[in-house]
């Protein structure tokens, strides 16, 4: 008789899901899968409203990462207008998502990952937080939380609001840059490197002893999808899309985000409000690829910036062709850190910041547009289609975290698979699991979108639907 | 230590209003901090958001005192009431299970990362609806009237206790 494990709810990522382990007649693990048991439909009740208040209301998607909905909103906007954006608008629009990159991945790695890591896999919960960090490394969580502040204070400065800017517009942005918050951005850049440098130190530090993790946590072959810039460096918005293999060669290049949808299909199962995107041309099996930070390591023929470049290659070193370890999400996510530290100390040189000419004024051009931007946590689309008056009639938003599905399915797998052999669920496996969900840092409330804290639970499961384990944990 | 995170305290008074304004009542919090902001109070800064997460801890810490404003299920207030209440610091990160940060938890990360705890309130209004769409029921705006008129009175007896 086969059977399954459910865990339910997963803690410490955005959202409420559960974890299903089925097992074979022997207690053998045979197949996992991440299910998102919330819905919000954020999609169907855009259908109605003006493409002018997408950027607003779709940023209201997400607590988390709603800077992302905002500019990959009004990039959309820009094609349904079709304008060229003015050159400082664009830039702005840049600096705010390298500081989206900056406050999500600190959020990630200091509050929420670096607990297992530090703290001990076999730690009581009680302690794995960052509460529990504090007792053993206070300095790093002291600058962790300092990081975060800084992100969130350059999205404060350039939107007026940490949270839900209503800033970037359909065409350009509403404010711009002032001299003085160029100064407070500055000001706290020295700091930020120096947090941005200790936690990289730490954690390749540490990687010695993580190699168990590094070869068990969500390490196996895949597609790797992520913007580039036109020699093919790191970008984060604008760009056109590139997938790689775990060989690392180059599937698609330079593909236009208008054209998404030839190559990304979206599968969906009935267990899940979660999608489980595809690429086309291999099917819904085969075309399972990841996207964000290791995605985009991977994808880029470059950082763009010394330091970050430097870090790249050394990262590199972790595999033969592509990186293929999803628990090197985290030193990419650092790297990324650095690369926006060092992008937007760059650009804070640029005279043209603080040029008033801000917007481009159109009406509707074209009844479609996409709009692409690179989030945290991968690739976000933004899909409209809008009738003459510009009234959003249909929307598809192809969220990073979804497209990251059949992956965590895989990873849950793997890690499962090492652990369970029987039908008991070990806490051993229960917090390792938990984690390697926790690498792919997803954001349900985005990608279903889901409501409210983030409770774990998993299931083990008979093949006649007999429960025969269930471990819960509150979130 | 007992500092700030960048080594000062402003006399300022931070008024936090948090909650999901998609979320019905929910959205009491940023609604009562809206109402704050119209009085002009000198000396109070007011912030909004979504919901508390560890970096604010910094501005905390550098506040003379602080303010937290959510939504709370009517049938936990006795008397159908504004509830105000001061955060005395005997709570503590024990029991914290990693995803959810209230005042308490949040004034207890302000400590254990030895910054400096202001003296801080909470002000929840009842409310009864957390259900999908934008908007307050009437209970609840009458429950912004009230507590704007509580942070107010909070305001002024620091006023007081300053001039003292």
């Amino acid at each position: 008789m086969s059977q399954r494990i459910v865990i339910d709810p997963v803690t410490r990522i955005e959202g409420h899901a559960k974890i299903t382990i089925q097992l074979d007649d022997d207690g053998q693990v045979t197949d996992a899968q991440f299910h998102v048991v919330e819905f919000r439909g954020f999609e169907r009740f855009c259908e109605g409203r003006p493409l002018w208040e997408m950027p607003g209301l779709t940023a209201r998607t997400c607590g988390i990462c709603p800077v992302s909905h905002l500019l990959a909103s009004a990039r959309a906007g820009d094609e349904i207008l079709a304008v060229r954006v003015p050159p400082a608008a664009d830039k702005l629009r840049r600096l705010m998502n390298l500081a989206q990159m900056v406050q999500s991945h600190a959020l990630s790695f200091f509050h929420l990952s670096a607990p297992d890591f530090l703290m001990g896999w076999d730690a009581p919960v009680e302690t794995r937080n960052v509460f529990g960090l504090l007792g053993k490394q206070p300095e790093l969580v002291r600058a962790g939380v300092r990081l975060r502040q800084f992100g969130q204070e350059v999205i404060e400065i350039l939107g007026g609001k940490k949270v839900h800017p209503s800033w970037a517009v359909p065409g350009g942005v509403r404010s711009g840059l002032t001299l003085a918050g160029r100064e407070r951005i500055r000001s706290g850049l020295p700091e930020a490197f120096r947090t941005a440098r200790l936690a990289l130190r730490l954690f390749k530090d540490l990687s010695g002893s993580l190699n168990r993790e590094i070869q068990i946590f969500g390490n196996f072959p895949s597609l790797f999808l992520g913007l580039v810039g036109p020699d093919g460096e790191w970008e984060h918005h604008g760009g056109r899309l590139r997938f790689m293999d775990s060989s690392g060669s180059i599937l698609v290049d330079q593909l236009d985000p208008q054209n998404y949808r030839q190559y990304i299909g979206e599968a969906v199962q009935s267990s899940s409000y979660l999608k489980s995107p595809f690429f086309i041309p291999l099917g819904p099996e085969e075309g399972m690829y990841r996207v964000g930070p290791l995605a985009r390591l991977n994808v880029c023929k470059s950082m763009g910036t010394p330091d970050a470049d430097i870090e790249l290659k050394e990262f590199r070193q972790h595999g033969n062709g592509a990186v293929t370890s999803s628990f090197l999400y985290h030193q990419a996510r650092l790297i990324e850190i650095l690369a926006s530290l060092e992008r937007m100390e760059r650009m804070l040189e640029d005279p043209e910041l603080f040029s008033d000419h801000l917007r481009a004024d159109a009406g509707v051009n074209r009844l479609h547009g996409v709009g692409v931007s690179e989030a945290p946590r991968g690739t976000l689309f933004h899909d409209y289609e809008v009738d003459r008056d510009g009234v959003v009639t249909k929307v598809n938003l192809v969220i990073a975290t979804g497209q990251n599905n059949l992956a965590m399915n895989r990873t849950v797998s793997q890690i499962a698979k090492h652990y369970v052999h029987g039908p008991k669920v070990p806490e051993a496996m229960l917090n390792r699991v938990e984690h390697g969900i926790r690498n792919f840092d997803p954001c349900l409330s985005c990608s279903t979108h889901a409501a409210g804290q983030m409770p774990l639970v998993i299931r083990l499961v008979a093949s006649d639907g007999t429960v025969l384990d269930e471990r819960r944990r509150n979130g | 230590m007992d500092e700030s995170p960048a080594g000062t305290r402003s006399s300022e008074v931070l008024v936090i209003g948090f909650g999901n304004v998609m979320r019905g009542d929910d959205g009491v919090g940023p609604a009562v901090a809206e109402g704050v902001e119209r009085l002009g109070l000198p000396g109070v800064r007011v912030e909004v958001c979504h919901q508390l997460t560890p970096e604010w801890a910094c501005r905390v810490s550098e506040a003379a005192g602080v303010v937290f404003v959510d939504a709370g299920e009517a049938i936990l207030s006795a008397d159908g009431g504004v509830r105000v209440r001061e955060l005395d610091g005997s709570a503590t990160s024990m029991g914290w299970s990693g995803h959810r940060f209230t005042p308490e938890v949040l004034l207890a990360l302000v400590a254990e990362l030895g910054w400096s705890r202001p003296r801080a309130w909470s002000v929840v209004v009842p409310v009864e609806s957390f259900g999908w769409g934008l908007g307050l029921t009437p209970e609840a705006k009458k429950g912004v009237e009230a507590a704007v008129g509580a942070i107010r009175g909070l305001w002024e007896g620091a006023v007081c206790t300053r001039r003292a």
